[in-house]
Formats: C-alpha cells, structure tokens, sequence
C-alpha cells in the first residue's frame, strides 16, 4: 500500500477534485482497510464541519479606518518629504555658505602672501647668518626695507621701518670693535635709542643729528629712529677700529640705497 | 485581473476612488481570513487593516506579472504570523474567555456555539498547518496556488494538507464534533 498515494487520493475526495479511476482506486484501499475507511469517514466529515462556518461580512468601519490611515500616512510622508526637501535646502545653503567661507579665507591668505613677498621681505630674506630671532622682536607689521651681508666683520646689518620708527639692526658676530655712525636732518629724524638683543653694554653717543653705537663684543642691537619729515635722508656708516668699513644712505621714504 | 492592474496603477497615479476600489474587491476574503486564522473578529479586522495599509505603502512593488490576489493573500499570510506571535492576542484571547463566563456572547461567530467550537479547533493548529487548511477549505485554492503563495513545492503542500486535516480532525473528535 503506498501511503503518499492513498493520502493523494484522500486529498482529492475531500476536495472533490477526484476523477471517476481515482475514486474507484481509492474504494477499493478502502475496501481492504477498515481503520484507513473509519478514518477517511472521520475526515470527510471534519471537511465538512469546516463548512458550517458562516462566511463573514467585514464591518463598514474597517475601510474607513484603512483610508483614514493611508491619509495620515500620506500626509506623514508628504510632511517627511517637505523636512527632506528643507534638511536639502538647508544643507546646500550651509554646504555653499562653508565653501564661500574657505574660499574668502584663501583669497585673505593668498592677498596675504602676496602682501608680505613685495611689502614685508623680512619673512623671506630673514638669514640664517646668526639673525634669527632679532625680526621676531619688532611689531608684526614691521617690514623690511633693506638689509646686507657685512662680510668684512662677519656682521648683518638691516634696516626696518614700521609707520614712523625706522629699525637699523646690527648683528655682530666676533669681537673686536666697530662703530656704527648716523647722520641725519635732526628736523626730520629723532635718534630714541638702542633696544639690545643681545649686547654687552654698547656706547652710544648722541649730538644734534649725529649718532654713534659702539659694540666691543658679539651683539645684536637695534637703533631705534622715529620719522619726523618724510622723505628725510640718513647717512650710515660702519667703521672697525682702523677703517671705514661700509657706508650706506637711503632715503626713509624710499627703498633705495645710495651708497 | 486586468481589472486590478489598471486599479493598482489608479491608485499609484493617487486617482481618487482606485484603491478604495481594491479595498471594496479583497477586505471580505481578507476578513474571512482573519476570522479563519484567528477565529475572533478583532483580530480579524487588525489584520484586514494591517494588510490593506501595508499593501498600499508597497503598491509600488507590485509585479504584475503576478495575480493581485495572490500578492495580497501573501501580505495577508505573512501578516497573520506575525499577528498570530504577538503577546497581545494572547492576551486578548485570554479576557475573551473570562468575559464569555458572564455575559451572553454578543460577537457573530459566537452566538453559534458550534461556530466557535470550530474556531477554537482551528486555532490550536499550528499555523503552518492552519494556513494550508484556510487556503485550500476556504479560499478554494489550488495546490499549485497555495504552493507559489507559501513558497514550497506542490508535493509539501499536499502532505502538509493531509497532516492538517489529520490534526483537525484528531481535535474535533476529542471536542466530540466528529464522531
């Protein structure tokens, strides 16, 4: 006897799919079984109490309440939508305002450089002969105007000027004594003094529109002037103890150097 | 058919009417699923609700190469296991029987006590089983049918349902409805 078949068969009578063979073919299993009959018998009648219940009618509610949700979803998506849509806007504005932002900082930055390559040399010509840390202690938007390799006197020597104070920097390097001589309209330059970096208590001497530094050791010093004329002119010159050793007058309005 | 694909794109399109349409054609088969399924007409109505509204969110899924009745039986299905898990029928199912102990039952099903002795019957089938059962007894599907709507080979579906009908009819001999 084959089970599967039988159940097959079963199946089909239940649902009353079974042709004419397949009913004869099942009759006679049954014939030869009681227990399979008494059971085919108690599942024909199961299938049919399944029958006795009603067929319902869904409530009238139940599509109101199924429309009322899909336009509280939609009105949800419609207001998730608009949220997106503004989180959009919103972003893109941030994103643009973000980028105007950098792109402004590296113009500042750019136009800065620029600045600082023709106005203020000293970040660029800054040498590493022994002058580093001498430019660091004038005011930031000092610039340098001039400045020059003393190889003579293994010294440097600069000028600086910030609005109406003119910086002239002396770093000297050996021993030995020179002397620096500034000569200058005292109507149009006033000597203030000397701010030492490094030094050994230089000798200043002052008279009308003359000035004289005298260094005797390594030093670093700067001699302080303030502009009162524009357009005024100084005389520089830098002597060691037998001989002149440079001399350089500039005009304080101008760059150039005259020597 | 055709009918409800031209429905279904109606109501993609938001064209008033369409869906309400569907709802009109399918909630009496989807109810009398729920009442099969869960054999008490709260749960039969959450679930009619849970599939027409899931149906509608997933409209744009729909393949139509495929009857519309059976991607909605297949929501229907599945919605129905996961209702079927939930703590909260059982614990409804718990309060209906001690509510039923003193007031007169009110709910259509159970003013036939056969009726709901048929219900309970079905209700303590294991629903993989269950499912078989409402969708060949009720629903009147072929194998082939319930087999693509259930995922499994036609042969599982007929040995499923024979299991089934054994179970059932095992529960309704020791309810004495069978004899």
């Amino acid at each position: 006897m084959d089970n599967k078949r039988i159940q097959d068969l079963m199946n089909k009578a239940i649902d009353r799919i079974i042709s004419e063979d397949e009913k004869v073919e099942l009759d006679n299993y049954l014939k030869t079984d009681p227990e399979l009959k008494i059971n085919y018998v108690q599942l024909i009648k199961s299938a049919e109490i399944l029958d006795k219940l009603p067929e319902y009618e869904a409530s009238s509610n139940i599509k109101k309440n199924i429309l009322n949700s899909i336009e509280t979803t939609n009105n949800q998506a419609v207001k998730v939508s608009k949220e997106k849509i503004m989180h959009k806007k919103f972003s893109f504005t941030k994103r643009r305002t973000v980028i105007a932002l950098a792109f402004g900082m590296v113009v500042c930055l750019f136009v800065f450089v620029l600045w600082n390559k023709f106005y203020n040399t000293s970040f660029n010509n800054e040498s590493v002969s022994g002058y580093m840390g001498m430019s660091e202690s004038l005011p930031f938007d000092t610039r340098e105007i001039y400045s020059q390799e003393l190889l003579g006197i293994e010294s440097s020597f600069r000028i600086y000027r910030n609005k109406d104070t003119l910086y002239v920097s002396m770093d000297k390097k050996t021993a030995g004594e020179i002397s620096i001589g500034y000569s200058f309209d005292p109507a149009g330059i006033s000597f203030i003094g000397v701010r030492e970096i490094i030094s050994t208590s230089p000798s200043i001497k002052t008279q009308g529109g003359r000035a004289s530094i005298t260094l005797s050791e390594p030093s670093k010093i700067f001699a302080l002037f303030q502009i009162i004329k524009p357009s005024t002119e100084m005389d520089i010159q830098v002597r060691d103890a037998e001989r002149q050793v440079f001399r350089y007058k500039f005009n304080v309005d101008k760059k150039k150097i005259k020597l | 058919m055709e009918e409800d694909l031209e429905l279904v794109k109606r109501s993609l399109r938001n064209e008033p009417g369409a869906f309400e349409r569907l709802i009109d054609k399918y909630q009496k088969p989807i109810y009398n699923l729920g009442m099969r399924m869960f054999g008490n007409s709260d749960d039969a109505q959450d679930l009619t609700q849970n599939v027409f509204i899931k149906s509608w969110e997933r409209l744009d899924t729909y393949d139509a190469k495929f009857k519309f009745f059976s991607w909605i039986y297949r929501i229907a299905l599945n919605e129905s296991i996961n209702l079927s898990n939930k703590e909260k029928r059982k614990e409804r199912i718990e309060n209906e029987a001690e509510f039923e102990t003193g007031i007169s039952v009110v709910k259509e099903f159970e003013r036939n006590e056969q009726s709901k002795k048929i219900h309970d019957t079905l209700t303590e089938i294991e629903i993989n089983y269950r499912i078989v059962i409402v969708l060949r007894h009720y629903m009147e599907l072929s194998y082939l049918e319930i087999a693509e709507l259930i995922e499994v080979p036609e042969k599982t579906v007929k040995s499923r349902l024979f299991s089934a009908r054994q179970l059932l009819k095992e529960s309704l001999l020791k309810k004495g409805l069978v004899q």
